[in-house]
């Protein structure tokens, strides 16, 4: 880890020095333990305070198309771009490369402008799942490849697998997009079976319809609608989002169960075939909702009906934005229930 | 003000004993082990004292104050009837009292800030009938208390009924105004050796001066300090800072309707959001998230110190445990005076 650190300082310094690029985005430490901040850094001094831990836990692709987007000059609508407008650098895991991957094929942040630092990744680590453990009295934490070292907490230390985050602990794409990645740091990724990714999903789709119903109603009736799930996602960038619409108002603004319910089923499906599960929105999330399961069953449906996964192959067309024969389609082929009306 | 000496059995027997008149909310943690542990405010069954964590809990007693949603009025909408579309104001039943069990120093006092803002409120005023506020002061502060630091004690009771402090034989329970005085039960009085160790506890801890110097900064050097670009560029613009906040108080009022009825709500709003100030023309006036990010902290640091005197931050470090961001108030009054 430390390593790691050193090694993105050290580029992200030389990159800014050489005016490669223009910024940097990565992460500095936070003013708790256990928390990071997302940092732009502008400057190779500014670059000294970018680190790397267990605790980057919100996607960094999230503030790169705002970031992209305020280096380019004011300009009348259908007015071209300028060609040499500056570089932003980014250091990226698995998952985030792939988020990189998909806004650059939804538009939202152009290849030639990204200078992407490849990452190894041994998963991130849940704050509050840990503190629950050690209680919140802790003021210092440090890190080895296996452990995590408390000062102040109940438990002295705790082994990094047991409190991975779930969407690391069933992560299968650790290993950046190669193809998209400008250069690439070399380490060791975590290693999970892939028989078990779905393991959450298919508990949830074991239980008969009631009993989804029931988990569903529970597992989101704590929601405040503070929509950081959404704001922390690097896919959501509509300018406005459908719950945000005032005219038509299409979902009430109460906590009222529906209310918050079209919220959290919409969310998930505006991110079919386009989440890579990186678990932002769980590590925002104040309440701690287990938001990523609606995602993750979609990623299952779609690798299921398409074979594919969002930002794998970053060339390749979303699944969801494209249309080929051979994707799944009884709702067109299955034969009319009225037989003989329809025709 | 009279203070008594109760044991662990003697507070329990206080407790069970409201338990028969009053409903009792107090911290608990989560039954459901499936779901994230924390503790929050809940019905209370037993006439066990629940066990509080160190420092604050989920949400503070605002939500006992300002529900989440308030139901203002009911109306028909049905053109038939004569009053169709007219609205019955429902205030909260303030006869029907419910006792606020554990809530912390920072917490009471944010319901006292508020009321400055909030004093002809008839929903606020009714809901400060309603719940009595039997508080346990702080022997302990989590690393993200900070109470001491806007002008206030975490062993402090004002805004309380009753006020409980742990000692270790059990507790101490000052009775602070009338309704603290109908509420509490027998209890011998407290020996002078304890109350002047209290008093001296209380003593001990370094208050800071409550408004922090900001009420003579000129505003507008505040309002166009380089740091709020930085806090900008972070900041998803989610309002959970402003959700679990004891005394931000901003609402939105919406209506709704179901079949022939509907009801005026009134529900949590958040200076956050771009929403909370979009014009129906489309012009917005706080329209950059960064005019959104320096809002909420020159409203609690300047605005509300100018007019009422205090910051209005209690210091319960809420917004700096939960930010998904990490964008801590404390480094925020830092910067600005420095």
């Amino acid at each position: 880890m430390n390593k790691i650190g050193e090694h993105i300082r050290q580029r992200a310094a030389e990159l800014l020095e050489s005016r490669e690029i223009d910024a940097f985005i990565g992460f500095r430490q936070g003013s708790l333990p256990m928390t990071t901040q997302h940092y732009v850094a502008r400057s190779a001094a500014e670059a000294q305070n970018l680190v790397w831990n267990s605790f980057c836990v919100l996607n960094p692709t999230n503030i790169l198309p705002s970031l992209l987007k305020s280096f380019e000059p004011p300009r009348r609508p259908g007015d071209p771009l300028p060609d040499d407008l500056p570089k932003v650098g980014i250091a990226v895991t698995g998952c985030w490369s792939r988020n990189l991957a998909i806004q650059f094929q939804e538009n939202q942040a152009s290849r030639k402008r990204v200078i992407a630092i490849g990452l190894p990744c041994t998963g991130m680590s849940d704050r509050r799942q840990i503190l629950a453990q050690t209680g919140e009295m802790v003021t210092e934490v440090s890190e080895t490849a296996e452990d995590l070292y408390f000062t102040g907490g109940t438990v002295a230390s705790l082994k990094r697998t047991e409190i991975l985050r779930p969407n690391c602990a069933s992560c299968v794409h650790p290993q950046p997009v190669a193809r998209i990645m400008t250069e690439v740091i070399e380490g060791d990724c975590i290693n999970n079976d892939a028989a078990g990714r779905f393991a959450e999903v298919e508990e949830i789709e074991a239980k008969d319809s009631d009993g989804r119903w029931d988990w569903f109603s529970s597992e989101f009736s704590a929601c405040i609608r503070c929509y950081s799930c959404r704001n922390a996602c690097p896919l959501c960038y509509c300018p406005t989002c459908f719950v945000d619409d005032a005219k038509p108002q299409w979902v009430g603004k109460g906590l009222n169960s529906s209310d918050t319910s079209i919220f959290h089923i919409l969310r998930a499906y505006h991110c079919a075939g386009r989440c890579t599960d990186c678990g932002s929105c769980e590590a925002a999330c104040p309440m701690g909702l287990r938001l990523r399961l609606l995602t993750k069953k979609l990623d299952k449906d779609v690798v299921d009906m398409f074979d594919s996964e969002a930002g794998v192959e970053p060339f390749k067309p979303l699944p969801l934005s494209t249309y080929s024969q051979a994707d799944p389609q009884p709702f067109i082929v299955q034969p009319s229930h009225s037989k003989g009306e329809d025709s | 003000m009279k203070t008594l000496k109760l044991s662990n059995d003697e507070l329990q027997g206080w407790l069970a004993s409201w338990q028969q008149k009053h409903a009792i909310y107090a911290p608990q943690l989560g039954t459901d082990a499936s779901k994230p542990q924390f503790h929050d405010w809940a019905l209370l069954d037993g006439d066990e004292m629940p066990q509080l964590p160190t420092g604050v809990v989920k949400n503070s007693i605002k939500r006992f104050y300002l529900p989440q949603p308030q139901t203002m009025g009911t109306f028909s909408i049905d053109k038939r009837q004569a009053d169709a579309f007219i609205i019955k104001e429902t205030l909260p039943d303030s006869a029907k009292k419910q006792i606020l069990l554990g809530a912390r120093p920072c917490d009471a006092r944010a319901i006292l800030l508020k009321n400055q803002i909030l004093a002809s409120d008839p929903y606020f005023q009714a809901a400060r009938e309603k719940n009595i506020v039997v508080g346990v002061t702080c022997s302990d502060q989590a690393p993200t208390c900070f109470c001491h630091k806007t002008g206030a004690s975490p062993l402090a009771f004002i805004g309380m009924d009753i006020a409980l402090s742990q000692t270790d034989e059990g507790w101490l329970a000052e009775i602070i105004t009338p309704r603290g005085e109908e509420l509490a039960g027998n209890g011998a009085e407290a020996s002078e050796a304890k109350i002047a160790e209290l008093k001296e506890k209380r003593d001990a801890i370094k208050q800071c001066s409550p408004a922090h110097g900001f009420k003579e900064q000129p505003m507008q050097e505040m309002y166009d300090a380089p740091l709020w670009q930085g806090l900008s560029d972070r900041c998803i613009s989610c309002g959970t800072c402003t959700f679990l906040c004891p005394t931000c108080t901003c609402f939105d009022i919406q209506d709704e309707t179901s079949g022939n009825t509907g009801r005026r709500i009134r529900i949590w709003d958040s200076c956050m959001t771009a929403l909370f100030t979009a014009h129906t023309s489309g012009h917005n006036p706080r329209g950059t998230k960064l005019s959104r990010v320096r809002q909420r902290f020159m409203h609690k640091l300047k605005y509300y110190p100018d007019d009422y005197g205090p910051l209005y931050c209690v210091g319960c470090g809420r917004c700096v445990r939960d930010c998904p961001t990490n964008i801590d108030i404390r480094e925020v009054i830092e910067d600005l005076q420095s």
